[in-house]
């Protein structure tokens, strides 16, 4: 008996410890759900505030519930993003790109650095980092899920799953299973955005460049912290409808950024970042004519912005005539490179306006013959020279039929038996343009030959039929 | 040659009215309206150049071959007047020989249609540089061809006063002994001795002119036209093949009209001049760039740039990278290499603030934004055009003797202290060392061989032995024989270069 009331009052001791310790690392937490949000600005909280065991800290194997925080810290290479900006290599690239001598420069300091390697969101520094959140847990859970301080005690309420999205948002949650809101976190970062702008200064400096496709960057994430089973278990079309959210979004970040660059006078311009790489950066011994430039730059051939759009975009559907006409135009003031800053800045501005509300119309998971089609149109353009082939715009295509591919593998859908070898062949070709495989990220593909796209054209066309 | 040749007897004297006779037969093809001869003769009452152009009058190399003057001429040694064998060597072994023949072969062809620039013969844009742009209006002989590329006329003068005054027996007599800028005015004859006009011949084209519709444009790189590469008078005149003497070389009278001091540094002098003067022609090309440039709110053409500054691999551990860089990273730089030699022989002279303060600030303006500020840049070019066309002046007037050449060889080999900035420019030093030995050698000094093989051969990476010769492929970009091009310059390391350079000064000594 007494060995019960014993154990009736150590429980409650070690609760009320629970809860006290618990008070320390949670805001506040409030027994009922607030009906809104409180008006003062949401802050961060920190890592720490997710990593108990009980709840994201489970160290299971990654993707499992529960263990999101410990697969996080383990495998995701978002967790070393801060650490990076200690490394020798990040104090000489800043001062490199400040022009300061290498021991003033300090990254860990530098608003630019941290307003990706830390925290989205470039009006912090390191200053404003309040409480528990720490800079040195890198790029962490409110990075993409929001900054924490009204719903992390709301979160793991019953009431919290009876809410939508949009009321979520109003606790400053982000809706990550929202593929078009998931699309968004990323795009600040790996495509760039207002003073977070990996441009061709910063590049030259050491920085690599960015080249962000959706579908595929979340493909090789292989420390992902939930299941893709899950995805698409939601969304049986998860596979298709991750890669036009992405073409689109990703697009649209692209002319945001572009529009920002041609409008900010302080900042370079022309600025290089925004064209091919290899158009330039290629070496000048032996052969060099089958480079798609010949001499003049090439623009926006990652981010689907070179004036002829291939058939198989799904931006195809959301620009009209006019719009079309504005990318033509865009294209060639970009080509010219002069002075036209302010003319590209509000063409630019115009055109990602048009995309505000893109992606909740698009077209569903194309049949093979739609796919068969597209390839066939885009060969005839490369024919009659209206889309010069390059590496960037031959990879987008190989993405686009690889998430083709991902998707009819996920509906157990049966796929052209060639199809698959045939994409590996072009995944070598794509790989083997860059110089080393080594850091290929810093390589340009400068030994791509850009008369290959027909043939592999040739060949997707004929397992399609 | 009646001057030099009274002692060679009868056979001789039948040759010379042989030739004579010759002479006068082509003076007659040559001088097609009447008068022009009378005044041809007429050596002593030569009218000044001034106000009155000279008749142009293009000839072919036929017509300094005949009457055996420039071919196959007797080769006597140490050689008279002149080699004799001048068209022999040009023929045989010159690649401005093969000038137009570029045009015309499968990567000339190639170039031309993708440029969509028509028939090679009427490309106005190639032929200023591959051959030469005949003028409304001038005279063209008989003899003259396209196919001769860079012929005799291109860099000797287009004019049929000089050719017939120092060709024909009763006047040449005369005509040899006026001075080199009277037989430049008054007659046509190009002075080529003086480096200062000679570099600005070579230079408008191996570096460009606008004025005279000389300049390789990018787009004509992106068609496969090789890159250009950096530009230095003495050697590449050596190893054209040289088809003239050196004043060193010549008959005692010669170098006594002509004022030669035999222990002077003769090809360093025109290295240090032709220096000055290349640089100074880069800069006005570029300043001519820059004008319209800015006036039409246009980019400079890029190929007024550095253009391993973009055509370079990518990669995390780039030399580049590591480069002490005069501007921001990521700004295209100008090609730097024209500023070295020029930069070098200032401080040979005293000072070097001076060019100091004016290179950066056209670096300034350079670096202002990607692919620069033209409105600063033309200012600023314009200014140093101005220092190199003085420093060139300075450079011409202070022959380099016993005292001062000397002190050359060291302040060349002082830019090696610090890394070149890039191939090209290391390249300038290596041409000038070699110059400099030249000159040491005839002048009988002691130059250690081992370094020189360093210097010269495969082991330094410099590739200062030019491709020349007949029907030899371009040295980079499509069509170079890969071979070759084992040392492109893209690939050149400043640092694994100053570790062989050590190596080989340290064992040299």
């Amino acid at each position: 008996m007494g060995r019960l009331f014993g154990l009736i009052l150590g429980l409650i001791g070690l609760s009320s410890l629970c809860s006290a310790l618990c008070s320390q690392i949670l805001p506040s937490p409030k027994p009922d759900l607030p009906s809104s949000a409180s008006p003062t600005e949401p802050y961060l909280v920190g890592a720490g505030s997710c990593s108990a065991s009980g709840c994201h800290n489970a160290n299971g194997h990654s993707g499992t519930k529960g263990s999101e925080y410990s697969t996080w810290i383990a495998s995701d290479p978002h967790a070393q993003a801060s650490s990076v900006l200690g490394s020798d290599r990040s104090q000489k690239m800043l001062a490199r790109y400040l022009g300061k001598s290498a021991n003033t420069a300090d990254p860990q300091k530098e608003p630019l650095c941290l307003s990706c390697h830390v925290f989205p969101d470039p009006t912090l520094n390191q200053g404003s980092y309040t409480g528990r959140f720490s800079a040195a847990d890198g790029v962490s859970c409110e990075a993409c899920h929001g900054k924490a301080s009204q719903w992390v005690s709301a979160h793991y309420q019953e009431s919290w799953k009876t809410l939508s999205s949009a009321e979520k948002s109003k606790f400053g949650f982000v809706d990550t299973k929202n593929l078009a809101i998931r699309t968004r976190t990323c795009v600040p970062c790996h495509v760039g955005e207002k003073e977070m702008d990996v441009n061709h200064d910063l590049i030259a400096a050491g920085h690599p460049r960015l080249r962000f496709e959706m579908g595929s960057f979340l493909a090789n994430y292989s420390s992902r912290h939930w299941r893709q089973t899950d995805e698409i278990a939601r969304d049986p079309n998860h596979s298709w409808n991750i890669w036009t959210r992405g073409q689109v979004i990703t697009t649209k970040a692209a002319l945001e950024l572009l529009s920002y660059r041609g409008n900010q006078k302080t900042k370079p311009w022309p600025e290089l970042s925004e064209y091919n790489c290899a158009a330039c950066h290629h070496s000048l011994s032996g052969f060099y004519g089958n480079l798609p430039s010949h001499g003049k730059m090439l623009f926006g051939t990652w981010s689907n912005l070179s004036g002829n759009l291939p058939a198989y975009s799904p931006l195809n559907s959301l620009w009209d005539k006019k719009a079309k006409e504005d990318l033509g135009s865009l294209t060639r003031l970009m080509v010219k490179i002069g002075s036209h800053r302010a003319e590209v800045g509000s063409l630019a501005e115009k055109l990602a306006k048009k995309l505000d509300h893109g992606t909740s119309h698009l077209a569903p998971p194309p049949s093979p013959k739609e796919v068969r089609t597209w390839i066939e149109a885009y060969e005839r353009s490369i024919k009659e020279n209206k889309i010069k082939p390059n590496w960037d715009q031959d990879t987008q295509t190989y993405i686009m039929l690889r998430a083709y591919f991902q998707h009819a593998r996920d509906l157990k859908k049966e796929v052209p038996p060639n199809l698959e070898n045939h994409l590996g062949e072009l995944q070598d070709d794509l790989t083997s343009a860059f110089q080393t495989n080594t850091n290929s990220i810093l390589h340009s593909p400068e030994n791509y030959d850009s008369k290959l796209s027909r043939k592999w054209l040739q060949k997707f066309g004929e397992d399609l039929r | 040659m009646s001057t030099y040749s009274s002692n060679r007897g009868f056979w001789r004297g039948l040759t010379l009215g042989v030739a004579f006779f010759g002479l006068t037969l082509f003076l007659n093809l040559l001088t097609l309206r009447p008068g022009v001869r009378g005044e041809s003769i007429a050596v002593s009452k030569a009218e000044p150049a001034a106000g009155k152009p000279l008749p142009k009058l293009y000839f072919g190399s036929k017509a300094c071959a005949s009457a055996g003057c420039h071919e196959k001429g007797q080769v006597t040694d140490p050689p008279l007047l002149c080699r004799g064998d001048e068209l022999d060597r040009f023929k045989a072994h010159d690649r401005h020989a093969d000038a137009y023949n570029a045009m015309t072969g499968k990567l000339g062809r190639d170039i031309l249609k993708r440029l969509n620039m028509g028939e090679p013969q009427t490309a106005t844009d190639c032929l200023a540089c591959h051959s030469v742009n005949i003028e409304k209006g001038a005279t063209k002989h008989e003899s003259f061809q396209l196919e001769e590329g860079v012929g005799c006329v291109v860099c000797h003068g287009a004019h049929e006063r000089w050719v017939g005054s120092h060709s024909l027996v009763i006047s040449r007599s005369a005509f040899r002994i006026l001075p080199r800028e009277t037989k430049e005015s008054d007659y046509g004859m190009t002075d080529l001795w003086d480096p200062a006009k000679r570099t600005a011949l070579c230079a408008s084209c191996h570096v460009g002119n606008q004025e005279q519709g000389k300049f390789v444009t990018h787009d004509m790189y992106a068609a496969g036209h090789p890159p250009l590469q950096g530009f230095e008078v003495a050697s590449w005149s050596n190893q054209m093949p040289r088809h003239w003497q050196l004043l060193r070389e010549k008959p005692k009278v010669v170098q006594k009209i002509q004022g030669h001091n035999s222990s002077v540094w003769e090809e360093s002098q025109l290295m240090l001049v032709g220096s000055a003067i290349t640089l100074r022609e880069s800069m006005r090309l570029l300043a001519s760039h820059a004008k319209t440039a800015s006036i039409n709110g246009e980019m400079l053409d890029w190929a007024l740039f550095d253009c391993y500054a973009c055509h370079h691999p990518l990669g995390p551990r780039s030399w580049r990278q590591n480069q002490t860089h005069p501007g921001k990273p990521g700004r295209v730089p100008l090609k730097t290499w024209p500023m070295v030699l020029p930069g070098m022989g200032e401080k040979l002279l005293g000072s070097k603030e001076e060019v100091d303060q004016l290179t950066r600030e056209l670096e300034n303006a350079t670096y202002s934004r990607p692919f620069g500020d033209p409105k600063k840049m033309q200012l600023a070019s314009e200014k140093i055009a101005h220092w190199a066309d003085a420093i060139a002046k300075s450079f011409a007037s202070q022959p380099l003797d016993q005292k001062t050449g000397p002190k050359l060889g060291s302040e060349l080999l002082k830019i090696w202290q610090a890394p070149p900035r890039d191939f090209d420019s290391a390249r300038q030093t290596g041409w000038a060392l070699l110059t400099y030995h030249s000159d040491e050698a005839a002048l009988g000094r002691n130059i250690n061989k081992e370094w020189l093989k360093f210097l010269e051969g495969y082991e330094s990476g410099l590739d200062l032995k030019l491709k020349t010769g007949r029907g030899v492929r371009p040295a980079r970009g499509e069509g170079a024989n890969p071979k070759q091009d084992d040392s492109p310059p893209d690939q050149f390391h400043p640092d694994g270069f100053m570790g062989k350079l050590k190596f080989y000064l340290q064992e040299g000594k």
